[in-house]
Order: C-alpha cells, then sequence, then structure tokens
C-alpha cells in the first residue's frame, strides 16, 4: 500500500523519499500534558530561550483558564490529558503501514477526482506539507528565495529568523486570547511561516496542507503571515485525516499581519474527517483566526469552505487599524449527518473610512446543526465605517438546523451597518423543473447548491474552486430522496 | 457588596411582611438565578450595578384610598378615553380607577376568587424559569391586576393600566404584575404607561402574563417616558393559541434605564403575532429591547420592526430571537431592526438572532444602522429650512411610522405630540 505516500509524495514533490531528515527517536510521546511536554516540544524544535518561555508563560495562563461552553455546539468533555501532543512521522516504511487505515480518504480522492497529485502539477503553488506535528517540506523554495519571499514552517523561521517571529508571533492573538489559543501557544508544534518583503507581489499561491494522521493526537499548528507595505499575497490551506472511531482535536492559531497597502487573501478547504453517519469520529476543529490590517488601505480577505470536521468552532476575524483598510469574508459552511459547525467573523472598526464585507453561506442537511456567529464593532474613531453583511442559510431536510447570531456594536454616528440573513429549503419546484429535464434529484440539489454558493467559491483560486465544488457535493451526497 | 445589600432588602422584605407562600417561591426562583450581570450572555451589554442604589426601598403602605393632587395630576396627562387603572407604587388607587367587568385588582391570593387565583398560579407556572428579575418583580408586586376578557366578548374601551411611581419621598422598589386572560372569540386593548413623580431613583421590575386563546385577539402597548433616574424594567410574556392574534407595542420616550423582555410563545397553529418598537433617547438614556418569539407549531406568522433613535451618549440595546422549533413548518417569520445613529457620543448594540430547526420555512431577519442622508438633509436645507428643523422632520419620518402601526387614534396622537416635543423641533410641534 503506497496510498499514503503517494498522497505525501505528491504534495511534497519527488524529493520526499529523503524528506525527513529529523531523526526522530520516537514517534510519539505518551499522552497527557504538563510542562515537561512543552520543554519537550520546544526541545525538540531546537528553540531559543525565549521561544520556550514563551510557551511556559501561555502553558501557565491555559491552566488558569475555563474551557469556554457558549458555542452552540453540544460534545462530551475533552480530556486534555488524553491527547498526544507530539507525534512525528518515522522513516516512510513505518507510513506505509499507516497507510491502510485510510480508506475514507483515498476513497475521497477518487470521488473528487482531482488527487493531490494534481496539486503538484498546478504549476505556482508552493504547497508546506504539515503531517501530524511536524512540516514535511516546502516546496518551491528557491523561487520565493529570489524575490525575497520567506516561505517555511515556523520551526525554521523560529531559527533562521527569530527577530521577525518575535516580533510578530502572538501580536495579533495573544497567548492569552482564548482557551484553545492559550493551549495552542504553549504545544504549537508547527505550522507555516510567511513573510513578503516591501513591494514584492508574491509570485505563486502559497499553500499547507495539513494532515493528522496518528492516532489519538492533536494538531496544533501556528501559521503567521506578514505582509510588508505595498505586498501582495495568497495563501490557500487544506486539511484531511483519516478516518477513526474516536475524536480528535485540532487547534490551530493563525496570525495575519497586513502593513499599508499590502494584500493578504487567506483561503481554506477544510475536510478534516466529520465522522462517521452516526456521529462517531471525527475532528473538533476549534481554530482562532485572526488578521490585522496595521497599515493604511490594507486588505484582508478570508475565503473558507468548510466541508468537515465532527465541530467546527472559528472566526476568521478582522482588526481594520488601518486608515481605509478592508475586511472581507467570505465562507461557506456544509453540515450533514452529525457534524456541528458554529462559524462566523468579527470585523473590528478602528481605523477610519474602513469597510467590511460579510458573505456567509450555510447548508445543513441530515441531523446537523449550522450556526453564523458574527461581531460588527465599529469603535469610537471609526468615522464613515461601512459593514455589509449577508448570512444566509439553506436547510436540506426537517432534522437539521440553521442559526444566526449577529453581534452588531456601533459607537460611531457615520457608521453604516447592514446585515441581512434569511432561511429557507430547496424549493420543490426547482428540483421538480430539474427533473423534468433529466437531471436527477441529487444532482439538482448539487447544481442549486453549487448557484446558492457561487459569491463565495468565486473568491477561491480557480484551481481550488473547482475542489471545492466537487467536494460540497460529495458532502452533501445522501442528503436528499 | 451593592447587590448584596440590593438582594438583602429584598429578602429581608420578604422574610418579614406578611408575604403569600407564591411569592415567596418566585423570590426563591430570583434568589437561586441571582441578579444578573454582564457576563450573563442576556444581559452582556445591559449593567444593573449602578442602578441599585442602597437607597432604594421597598414602599410598605398597602392602600391608596386617598391620593393627593399631584397624582392625580399625573394621572391625567394622557386623557385617553378608557377604562382606566390607577395603580401607585404598585397598589390600587380606587378613587381614580374604573375597573370593568373581568378585571380584578387582587390584594392576596386568599381574598382572590378561585378563578384569579387559578390564573395567577399558572401564571407563575408558564413563566421561563430562567429570568431572576421577572420573579423578582412577581415577589415584589404588592397587588396583581388580573384582566379576564370572557368567550365572545370585546371590550368597547381598551384598558389603562396607569403606573405611577411615587419618588418624592425615597427611592421606591416597587413592581407591578399583571394577568392577562383572553377567552375564545374575546378581543382587549391594553395601554401601559408609567410615570414617575420626584426626582429620587426609582427601580420597577414589571410582570406581564397574558394567554390569547383560540381566535381571539389582544394588543398591548407599554409607553415608557420616565424620569432620567428612573429604572423601568418589563418582562411580558403572551402565549397565542390557534388563530388568535397578539400584537404589542413598545414605545421608549424616555427614561435613564429602560429594559423590556417580551416573549411571545405561538402555541396554537396559525396564531399571528406582530411586534412593533420604537426607542427615541438623548441625554444618557439606555434603552433594551429583548423579544423572543417562539414557533413551537406549523402554520404561524409573526412580524418584528423595532427602530431606534439615538442621540446625546444615550445607548440602545436590541436582541432579537426567533425560534423555529422542528416541527414548525410553513412558518413565516420576518425581523427587523433599524437604528439611526445621530451623535458620536450614541452606541448601538444589536444582535438579530435566528435559531431554525424546520426546514420549509421562510424566515429573514435585517439590522440597520446608519444616519440621516445628505441629500434628504441638503434637499430641505435648500429650501430654507434650518438644520434642527430638517433633522427633526427626517427623524419623525423614520420613527413616525411605528406610531401609525398603532391602532387607539388616541394613543398615536398622544404619542406623535410627545415625539414631536421629544426631537424638540417647533416646526413639528406646530
Amino acid at each position: 500500500m503506497a496510498t499514503e505516500t503517494t498522497v505525501l509524495d505528491d504534495v511534497v514533490g519527488s524529493d520526499y523519499k529523503w524528506g525527513f531528515t529529523t531523526d526522530v527517536e520516537q514517534e510519539t510521546l505518551p499522552k497527557g500534558l504538563d510542562e515537561n511536554v512543552v520543554r519537550f516540544i520546544s526541545a525538540k524544535k531546537e528553540e531559543p530561550e525565549w521561544m520556550l518561555e514563551w510557551r511556559l508563560k501561555a502553558f501557565r495562563r491555559w491552566q488558569a483558564m475555563k474551557e469556554p461552553t457558549w458555542a452552540n455546539v453540544v460534545y462530551p468533555k475533552i480530556d486534555f490529558q488524553d491527547i498526544i501532543y507530539w507525534a512525528a512521522p518515522k522513516p516512510k516504511k513505518e507510513l506505509s503501514s499507516l497507510d491502510e487505515v485510510d480508506p475514507e480518504l483515498l476513497a475521497t480522492f477518487e470521488k473528487l477526482g482531482i488527487p493531490l497529485n494534481e496539486q503538484k502539477v498546478l504549476a505556482g503553488v508552493a504547497v508546506d506539507a504539515v503531517f501530524d506535528s511536524v512540516s514535511v517540506k516546502t516546496t518551491f523554495q528557491k523561487a520565493l528565495a529570489d524575490k525575497g519571499v520567506i516561505f517555511c514552517p515556523i520551526s525554521e523561521a523560529i531559527r533562521t529568523h527569530p527577530e521577525l517571529v518575535q516580533k510578530y508571533i502572538g501580536s495579533v492573538v495573544p497567548p492569552t486570547d482564548n482557551y484553545y489559543a492559550a493551549l495552542n501557544s504553549a504545544v504549537f508544534s508547527d505550522g507555516s511561516f510567511v513573510y513578503i518583503p516591501k513591494g514584492v507581489r508574491c509570485p505563486m499561491e502559497l499553500s499547507t496542507y495539513f494532515r493528522i494522521n496518528a492516532r489519538n493526537t492533536g494538531q496544533f499548528e501556528r501559521t503567521l503571515i506578514i505582509a510588508e507595505e505595498g505586498s501582495y499575497v495568497s495563501y490557500l490551506e487544506g486539511c484531511t485525516a483519516p478516518q477513526r472511531d474516536e475524536h480528535q482535536l485540532h487547534a490551530a492559531v493563525v496570525e495575519l499581519v497586513a502593513m499599508a497597502d499590502a494584500e493578504i487573501k487567506y483561503s481554506t478547504v477544510q475536510n478534516w474527517y466529520p465522522g462517521d453517519k452516526d456521529g462517531k469520529g471525527g475532528i473538533y476543529n476549534f481554530v482562532t483566526k485572526r488578521g490585522l490590517c496595521e497599515g493604511a488601505r490594507s486588505k484582508i480577505s478570508w475565503t473558507q469552505v468548510e466541508t468537515g470536521s465532527a465541530i467546527t468552532w472559528k472566526y476568521p476575524s478582522v482588526i481594520l487599524k488601518g486608515e481605509s483598510s478592508v475586511g472581507e469574508f467570505y465562507s461557506v459552511a456544509v453540515t450533514n449527518n452529525h457534524q456541528q459547525a458554529d462559524t462566523g467573523t468579527k470585523m473590528y472598526h478602528l481605523g477610519r473610512n474602513t469597510r467590511s464585507r460579510i458573505v456567509s453561506k450555510g447548508i445543513s442537511a441530515g441531523m446537523s446543526q449550522n450556526s453564523y456567529r458574527g461581531l460588527v464593532n465599529v469603535g469610537r474613531n471609526a468615522v464613515n465605517a461601512r459593514n455589509f453583511s449577508q448570512c444566509d442559510s439553506l436547510l436540506i431536510g426537517d432534522t437539521c438546523g440553521a442559526h444566526t447570531f449577529p453581534y452588531l456594536e456601533v459607537s460611531h454616528p457615520s457608521a453604516t451597518v447592514e446585515h441581512e440573513a434569511t432561511t429557507s429549503k430547496i424549493g420543490e419546484d426547482i428540483l421538480f423543473y430539474c427533473n423534468q429535464r433529466g437531471i436527477g434529484t441529487e444532482e439538482a440539489v448539487a447544481l442549486i447548491v453549487n448557484g446558492y454558493v457561487r459569491d463565495v467559491i468565486n473568491q477561491l483560486p480557480m484551481e481550488f474552486a473547482v475542489e471545492a465544488q466537487k467536494l460540497l457535493a460529495i458532502s452533501l451526497e445522501g442528503s436528499v430522496g | 457588596m451593592v447587590a448584596e445589600d440590593f438582594v438583602g432588602t429584598v429578602r429581608s422584605y420578604v422574610e418579614s411582611t406578611d408575604v403569600e407562600p407564591l411569592r415567596r417561591e418566585e423570590y426563591a426562583v430570583f434568589e437561586r438565578l441571582g441578579l444578573p450581570t454582564v457576563r450573563h450572555e442576556e444581559w452582556k451589554y445591559t449593567n444593573l450595578l449602578p442602578r441599585l442604589t442602597p437607597a432604594l426601598q421597598i414602599p410598605t403602605s398597602t392602600s391608596h384610598a386617598e391620593v393627593d393632587e399631584t397624582i392625580r395630576q399625573a394621572t391625567e396627562r394622557f386623557g385617553f378615553t378608557a377604562h382606566q387603572i390607577v395603580l401607585v407604587n404598585g397598589v390600587l388607587a380606587p378613587s381614580l380607577s374604573s375597573l370593568p367587568d373581568g378585571v380584578t385588582v387582587v390584594p392576596s391570593l386568599t381574598s382572590a376568587s378561585p378563578r384569579d387565583a387559578e390564573l395567577i398560579h399558572a401564571a407563575s407556572a408558564s413563566r421561563s424559569q430562567d429570568h431572576a428579575i421577572a420573579a423578582l418583580g412577581a415577589a415584589l408586586a404588592p397587588n396583581v391586576v388580573v384582566v379576564r376578557v370572557a368567550k365572545d366578548t370585546a371590550l368597547t374601551m381598551p384598558l389603562h393600566v396607569v403606573r405611577v411611581i411615587d419618588a418624592r419621598n425615597g427611592a421606591p422598589l416597587t413592581s407591578t404584575r399583571m394577568v392577562v386572560d383572553v377567552e375564545e372569540f374575546a378581543s382587549v386593548d391594553i395601554i401601559d404607561t408609567v410615570t414617575t413623580i420626584g426626582e429620587s431613583a426609582t427601580f420597577s421590575p414589571n410582570v406581564l402574563d397574558i394567554t390569547v386563546h383560540p381566535e381571539a385577539k389582544a394588543s398591548w402597548t407599554l409607553v415608557v417616558d420616565d424620569t432620567q433616574a428612573s429604572a423601568n424594567i418589563s418582562y411580558a410574556t403572551a402565549h397565542v393559541h390557534r388563530s388568535a392574534v397578539f400584537t404589542s407595542n413598545t414605545f421608549c420616550l424616555g427614561g435613564g434605564f429602560v429594559r423590556n423582555d417580551l416573549v411571545i410563545r405561538l402555541v396554537g397553529q396559525q396564531a399571528e403575532a406582530y411586534l412593533n418598537g420604537l426607542s427615541v433617547l438623548h441625554d444618557a438614556e439606555f434603552a433594551d429591547n429583548h423579544t423572543v418569539v417562539d414557533h413551537a407549531v406549523p402554520h404561524c406568522h409573526s412580524d418584528e420592526l423595532y427602530k431606534g433613535v439615538y442621540d446625546g451618549t444615550s445607548t440602545g440595546v436590541f436582541n432579537g430571537k426567533i425560534f423555529v422549533r422542528k416541527d414548525a413548518q410553513k412558518t413565516l417569520a420576518y425581523q427587523s431592526n433599524r437604528s439611526l445613529l445621530l451623535s458620536s457620543g450614541a452606541n448601538i448594540n444589536a444582535k438579530p438572532q435566528l435559531e431554525i430547526f424546520a426546514d420549509d420555512v421562510k424566515c429573514s431577519h435585517g439590522a440597520t444602522m446608519g444616519q440621516l442622508d445628505d441629500e434628504a438633509m441638503f434637499y430641505l436645507r435648500s429650501r430654507g429650512i434650518g438644520e434642527n428643523d430638517a433633522r427633526a422632520i427626517l427623524t419623525y419620518a423614520f420613527a413616525a411610522d411605528i406610531i401609525e402601526r398603532v391602532s387607539n387614534a388616541e394613543v398615536r396622537t398622544y404619542l406623535t405630540a410627545r415625539l414631536a416635543e421629544r426631537l424638540g423641533s417647533e416646526m413639528l410641534s406646530a
């Protein structure tokens, strides 16, 4: 069986065979979390002293924090001592034996018709693959280095560019921000680091591919993207995990910093294993993502297609600090079977003439619950702030739920904030129309759904838009008729 | 500390006087839940603590057989053609009141008729047990106003509940409790106003429970137009049965602190609910409107429109929830919240919320926050209308649309005049 290997090989390129230079003595740490685990991870990564201190501080704060319960999701209490906080791939032979437990993923790729294979072919996509806890390989390093772009695993950046990491890490999502951000700050194992120098337009799409492979592990990656003045970068992350009966935790932190006139476009196609039809297994996706529009006229745009995970709990946010900065959030969240999603965004308008746009499309099917939770905050000094939010929900079947929790807080009279939300189902007349013309019900639903989510899909880089569309169809398979 | 002193005041009142078991039970609910703080999701933007001054005292007089001239004048400012029920610090003033058939003001459950007692108990039992201030209101209310509209009857005149809070000597902590039961095919319009005399602080948590039986019709118009030192909280629950119609109109034309909770449960098919609200605030006034429309059964309809105008350093809060339960197919539910911010010190916090568990429904909500249209202002100014008047005219146009939804012409006239007065434009008042 070489499926897993193929997947990875495809992601990281043909150099893969020798890809693992880290000589790991043990594949995983025992379950459990204490200061020693934090120290172990830090030592493994050969981190400088300040980084270890930073982690320990976060860890101590985390111990004093309580797990949040306000989200509209239900799940058994997580035993944080029952998770493995460090799992690194062993040499290739060992990986091959793990492959066999991954039929769902393989089947999914086959159904998609675009195996990850294609990602390699899609020239212009540089990939950083994070497999369990370590970053495996970053491709296209050289082409990027010519432009001065730094794109490497964050663990490497901590060693090679400590001044940048130290300056920005935790500046947007402080370690004490929330329970899972604190946990992540203490035990994050890897992730990507991107630095775009002044005036550079990143020559290719950057991409990270995350994968949780080992059993009982949690994945805690940390991504930091810094776009200097006048630069541009488009970044895409994709996620998968094998099929397992127990739940696994994914608690990532993503920080974006955009200086004056810079633009960061961050796209996510999240397809973590959602659990089986009875809600057994699946990933808990508890993620903190936040961008800071530091400079004037900067722009941060989040696009997400969320089809996987047993529970999704994330709110990619933008702090609009720079004058005339722009924040955007485009989201499609699909839940089927027993999936639960509580997702949305936060837009903090601090600077003058700041604008934000929110388009959220929720689709619930099966027994799932899908919530939009968003905040638009217009501060005291945000003269002429402008926001438009649109949250639509589509219900397929009568056993699912769709919920909207928008918070609008306005403290300046020149602000214009608009929010609208609708909930409806796919009309029987529309289905009938399609059936009449020889389009089967399931295909018709896919057709309608694709039309419904078009506003968001159009924001994705083209190659991924195709993948996302197919993913949607697969996620909703079996939900009609 | 403040909160503990407050709870202590209430506790000693409930324990020392001969307060009835039902009120003690309500107090127990309040004590169990505790005073809500801003850490409580439903009170996130609403801080009660500054309103709980140690000066607050629970008035002990149990009869207002005779009232003084100031109180009488305070009740006359409305002049509606209505059955008037005057309550001074929650206690009936019989000399100013004219109770129609079916309306009783019950000083204690022991003296109440069995049917009234049953209604009061049923209302306490059916109210949601998660609202501390509602339980507090029911525990404190010295009288219960019981309105029973018999089957097939329509009251010819509306009922006007005139609540007068006497804050001339000390800061009263007082409440009014109303239980309304509109039987099949009956109809009633209730006007509910609150007026404080005197400048001391007040704290008044009021409770209203309405049941609208099949094919019946009820409307409730609440007008809060009160002093800066006043704190008015109202918790109203309506159960609307098959083919019944319930309309609520909530006006806040002044008041230091106003919080209205309105919970409408549509429990019979084809039930309809209309919710209208208007807050016009200035200075440091605060108004919080929380509404819940619970579609429990199929084929119901709800329509909600709340508007707010915020000037000075006033703060408005709106939280509108629409629940559509699992089997409530064919639900139509609309909600809209529009706010106008007129000054840089004003704040608005809105949370329109949909929770939907049925698929064959049409639900939508919208919320907007903005300012007066520059072009409209320019149009008026270019025709020789001064800036203040132009602003007032446009604001008036924005707000009057809610007043027009009130069916009673006298109430409309009164509200229109008060709105014009409040916008401070002579042009409008004339």
